[in-house]
């Protein structure tokens, strides 16, 4: 008896935290717009998306939208609920998914209310870009050819280019093969240095600077974990060392043209503002390919290289002291 | 009020997919006394067995036998681990959660999606609504029923005996490998069939779905244990109880970094309540 009670007033309490949840945040309505945030998980890469996006969103609408930030921590039951919560209300105006397991999720669930996405390498792969998608948004694939285009104005005296990454990551295989075709388009020979694990990095890498003028690597793993070992030794043999990954530059390698992930969380606001305010549907609107405008550059590195800016780039660089 | 019924929707209907999943970490830890890790493997290698099915217009009934049978491997390699090369009972669910990882990643890569295929929701339902919820209703109940009545054949009251009084099984003249073995059977492919399910619910697989599943599982089978301490319904109850509390975290919307906090105090509210419950049978204390 005692249990059948305490169960049943426990049941009602949950009812009715739900209902008085509900009541309370009605009550703070006040902006014309909500947008739904729902992050896969606390990383530096993707709160700068969020960061990016909800200061470029507020700036344009004059603080006329709320935002409501959920993290499903990685979980993906986590972010099912969210979603279907998401879903669920109908207050929101449009979602903002960052990186792939938030994006499907979320597609999943809502099939009519815009979703923006940000942070998703491959959105076609996942099934999202059919034709009467509500999906769109912002990838965050590499441009390789504005890299190349970076490193022959910054090395111009570059004839042969050292492809440095680890057999083992897809996306790093990938990423050098599409590096090999572009610099071979623009004349310059390729040689490729895979790296089976992180022991080989000495061997490899003065390997790779007596052979070649440049070594360029893609996003990659062990490139990021040893990128100190890697550095030093290109710095050694006065190699210049170009990387993918933004955050790798003040590590002593020379440069990069990296995808910046609070500018991906601008463009997405960007695609946010025009869904809502311009009426736009999302099927019309194709995946926007991230900028990668800033080329960040080691002035250490740059100097003790003998290299300097040439005026094509003296725009867009940001430069690491 | 439409909005309530919508969550609530979304609550029931994970709680009877992860009812699954409490219910193989029942019959481990409390039947057989094995606390098995080996669960979230076999939650991962189901679901990636049926994205792989299913993304090759198999039937969708079939994805579902495929993932317990892959799931009743699983416990298998679990079972003989500690059985035969004695290994701890931790490490051999360890062991297979970590190779499975590989394994699952084979089979259906990080991340598939299943752009639109039949899966049993759409297959069976006849423009009904709530057909998922009575899909996944009618299967979850009925695997509890068909699970209790075998716990009442000869088998059945072996295989509990293993947990408690192993002694007795071996007085009777059976081997109790054998039943250990049974029981991890059972749990994995409860929670294979729950990571096949959830797969058809969510419409992609991916390999960071079973991550924290073993958790849902634990928890879940705690807050069973305040309506019922023996294998039966509760255990689903208990399931829909913890997605309430989940849930309940995010509608409050509060800053993130305090969900996980938030949804442990819960937890220690409920099985507070739940000690209260129980305090007069000093009988059943609980293992």
């Amino acid at each position: 008896m005692k249990k059948t009670i305490t169960l049943s007033l426990i049941a009602i309490a949950f009812i009715f935290s739900f209902i008085l949840i509900k009541k309370l945040k009605k009550s703070d309505k006040s902006a014309a717009y909500t947008i739904g945030i729902l992050q896969t998980a606390s990383h530096p890469a993707l709160d700068a998306a969020r960061d990016g996006f909800v200061e470029k969103l507020k700036n344009k609408m004059d603080n006329s939208v709320a935002f409501v930030i959920q993290n499903a921590q990685g979980s993906v039951a986590s972010a099912h609920t969210i979603a279907q919560q998401f879903h669920a209300n109908a207050q929101y105006d449009a979602f903002f998914a960052i990186a792939t397991p938030a994006a499907q999720a979320i597609a999943a669930v809502e099939k009519e209310t815009p979703i923006i996405i940000a942070a998703v390498t491959d959105p076609h792969a996942l099934g999202l870009m059919h034709p009467t998608t509500n999906v769109c948004g912002v990838s965050d694939m590499i441009d390789i050819n504005a890299e190349v285009t970076m490193l022959t104005q910054l090395i111009p005296h570059a004839q042969t280019v050292g492809i440095l990454y680890t057999s083992g990551e897809t996306n790093s295989l990938a990423a050098a093969a599409l590096m090999r075709t572009e610099l071979e388009k623009r004349g310059l020979a390729t040689i490729d240095f895979a790296i089976g694990n992180e022991s080989d990095i000495p061997t490899i890498v003065s390997l790779a600077c007596r052979k070649v003028d440049v070594i360029l690597a893609p996003t990659d793993n062990t490139v990021a974990t040893s990128i100190n070992a890697i550095a030093a030794i290109a710095r050694q043999h006065k190699k210049p060392l170009i990387v993918s990954d933004n955050m790798l530059v003040p590590f002593g390698a020379l440069a990069a043209r990296g995808v910046d992930y609070k500018e991906c969380g601008k463009q997405a606001a960007e695609i946010a503002y025009a869904l809502i305010t311009e009426g736009k549907k999302p099927a019309e609107l194709p995946i926007v390919q991230p900028k990668t405008d800033t080329v960040y550059i080691n002035k250490k590195a740059l100097d003790e290289l003998g290299l300097i800016i040439p005026p094509s780039l003296q725009s867009s660089v940001h430069i690491i002291e | 009020m439409i909005e309530l019924l919508h969550i609530a929707q979304g609550i029931i209907e994970r709680g009877l997919i992860f009812g699954l999943v409490v219910a193989g970490v029942y019959i481990a830890s409390r039947l057989i006394n094995f606390d098995n890790l080996a669960i979230e493997g076999a939650f991962g290698l189901g679901g990636a067995l049926t994205a792989l099915l299913l993304s090759w217009n198999v039937y969708p009934m079939v994805s579902l036998v495929a993932a317990v049978g892959a799931g009743a491997l699983s416990g298998i390699a679990t079972g003989l681990l500690n059985t035969k090369l004695k290994i701890n009972n931790l490490i051999s669910g360890i062991v297979v959660t970590t190779g499975l990882f590989s394994i699952t990643l084979k089979i259906a890569g990080s991340n598939m999606s299943l752009n639109g295929k039949q899966t049993i929701f759409s297959s069976f339902s006849y423009g009904a609504p709530y057909h998922t919820l009575l899909i996944l209703s009618i299967l979850c109940f009925g695997l509890i029923y068909g699970i209790q009545w075998f716990l009442k054949t000869e088998v059945g009251y072996l295989l509990q005996a293993v947990g408690d009084t192993p002694q007795m099984l071996t007085n009777v003249g059976k081997n109790t490998d054998c039943y250990i073995i049974m029981g991890l059977v059972i749990s994995n492919s409860l929670a294979a069939l729950g990571g096949s399910l959830f797969v058809h619910y969510v419409g992609y697989f991916s390999i960071w779905a079973s991550v924290g599943v073993l958790i849902i599982g634990l928890a879940g089978m705690m807050l069973a244990q305040m309506v019922h301490d023996t294998f039966g319904y509760a255990l689903i109850v208990g399931s829909i109880a913890y997605q309430a509390i989940i849930s309940l975290t995010f509608e409050l919307q509060l800053d993130q970094d305090w969900n996980k906090l938030i949804t442990a105090v819960l937890i220690v509210l409920l099985i507070m309540a739940k000690e209260w419950i129980h305090k007069p049978s000093v009988a059943s204390i609980p293992r």
